[in-house]
């Protein structure tokens, strides 16, 4: 089996350079790993010519301006078996590659989303570290049980190579395309496996203006692929359930906090104290899990960020589904050093 | 991505303690196990 590692890369100069390491440190070499520059003005191009022959270096005539286009483009240079797409600001864990290999040892297998962390840094990634760890070792793990599994994440993902090319087109109409292919595969009924033990590490944003922009991005793709993927809600009750506890649940219980102190403050206080004691829950689950102490320290700003993302989906749902003001200008947060000891 | 939402917590770890205990009863493996 043969696996082609495809990263996208727009000055990227801080990351990149990890990115490309903790590939070519594989204990299962990848036989490809394909950069695309597109139209860096950065030192990035510099950075990865120093890898020489190790990769391979394809350049865009200029700056697509979205992820997908030049993902689009590098799928051209694609020769393996199994194309994992990753982001020039994640890191793979050592034993990714293999764990890939070893899922797509199965035949009925044609994608593979693999387990995101975040990396350290301060008390917004530790909170989003809560917000994953929910996110996936909770509610993934029940998607994929039922067989509705809602994200390949792009910066930890696989496919097989023949199905996607076959099935998957880059349509550039949504803000999330990793949501798109997932929903693509769906509809053709092709299996997707969730690898907890695949794990990546992603640099998640370190201010809340750049957490607001990045949380704006994927709440506004979220819904725009529902409103053009709307025919999986019918015709698949997994789907039907998860879309429903997903968006219709985040609407009710969101507009709960804001409706709550109108109505009644102690029931509101219940309410928060409720999300409290949850979110202690969940930092010391993630402490046991993740070895870390500081997730149970930030455990409390936890519901202040859930009730920030209640915020921005109401805002994303208008926009975008009553109103159809689609946007498609991708919002890229400010890099920064990988330091060591982060992942 | 995660909302305020209890009922999904609920349900989600309610499903994985039914597959798991399913799984176990079964002696069926899980898609990760069967790799």
């Amino acid at each position: 089996m043969r696996i082609s590692v495809l990263i996208p890369c727009y000055n990227e100069e801080k990351t990149i350079y990890a990115c490309v390491e903790s590939l070519l440190t594989q204990t299962r070499p990848a036989e490809e790993i394909i950069v695309v520059n597109d139209g860096s003005t950065d030192k990035s191009p510099a950075i990865l010519r120093s890898f020489g022959r190790k990769i391979r270096l394809v350049y865009t005539r200029r700056n697509t301006g979205n992820k997908s286009y030049a993902q689009e483009y590098g799928l051209r240079f694609v020769t393996g078996d199994v194309l994992v797409m990753t982001d020039a600001d994640t890191m793979l864990a050592p034993d990714f590659l293999e764990r890939i290999e070893k899922d797509f040892e199965r035949q009925d297998v044609h994608a593979v989303a693999g387990y995101i962390k975040s990396m350290r840094h301060n008390w917004i990634t530790a909170c989003r570290e809560l917000d994953y760890i929910v996110g996936q070792d909770l509610h993934k793990k029940a998607q994929a049980n039922i067989g509705a599994l809602m994200v390949i994440p792009g910066c930890g993902g696989a496919f097989r190579t023949a199905t996607f090319r076959k099935h998957i087109a880059f349509d550039h109409d949504t803000l999330t395309e990793d949501l798109d292919f997932t929903y693509k595969l769906h509809e053709k009924n092709f299996k997707i496996l969730f690898d907890e033990s695949a794990v990546v590490y992603t640099q998640d944003p370190a201010t809340l203006s750049a957490y607001v922009n990045q949380t704006r991005r994927w709440i506004g793709g979220g819904w725009q692929n529902i409103v053009k993927h709307w025919r999986l809600i019918i015709t698949k009750p997994g789907h039907a359930l998860e879309i429903s506890l997903i968006y219709v649940e985040g609407l009710v219980f969101g507009s709960l906090f804001f409706i709550l102190p109108f109505i009644n403050i102690f029931y509101f206080y219940k309410f928060f104290l409720g999300y409290l004691l949850i979110a202690y829950i969940i930092g010391l689950y993630g402490l046991m899990r993740r070895g870390r102490f500081d997730l149970l320290l930030y455990a409390p700003l936890f519901p202040f960020m859930l009730i920030l993302n209640s915020c921005i989906f109401f805002e994303q749902f208008i926009k975008e589904v009553l109103l159809r003001r689609r946007n498609l200008v991708w919002f890229r947060p400010e890099r920064r050093e990988i330091a060591s000891g982060c992942v | 991505m995660t909302f305020p939402g209890g009922i999904s917590l609920v349900i989600h770890v309610l499903i994985n303690i039914a597959c798991w205990v399913t799984r176990s009863v079964r002696g069926v493996k899980g898609d990760r196990e069967r790799v």
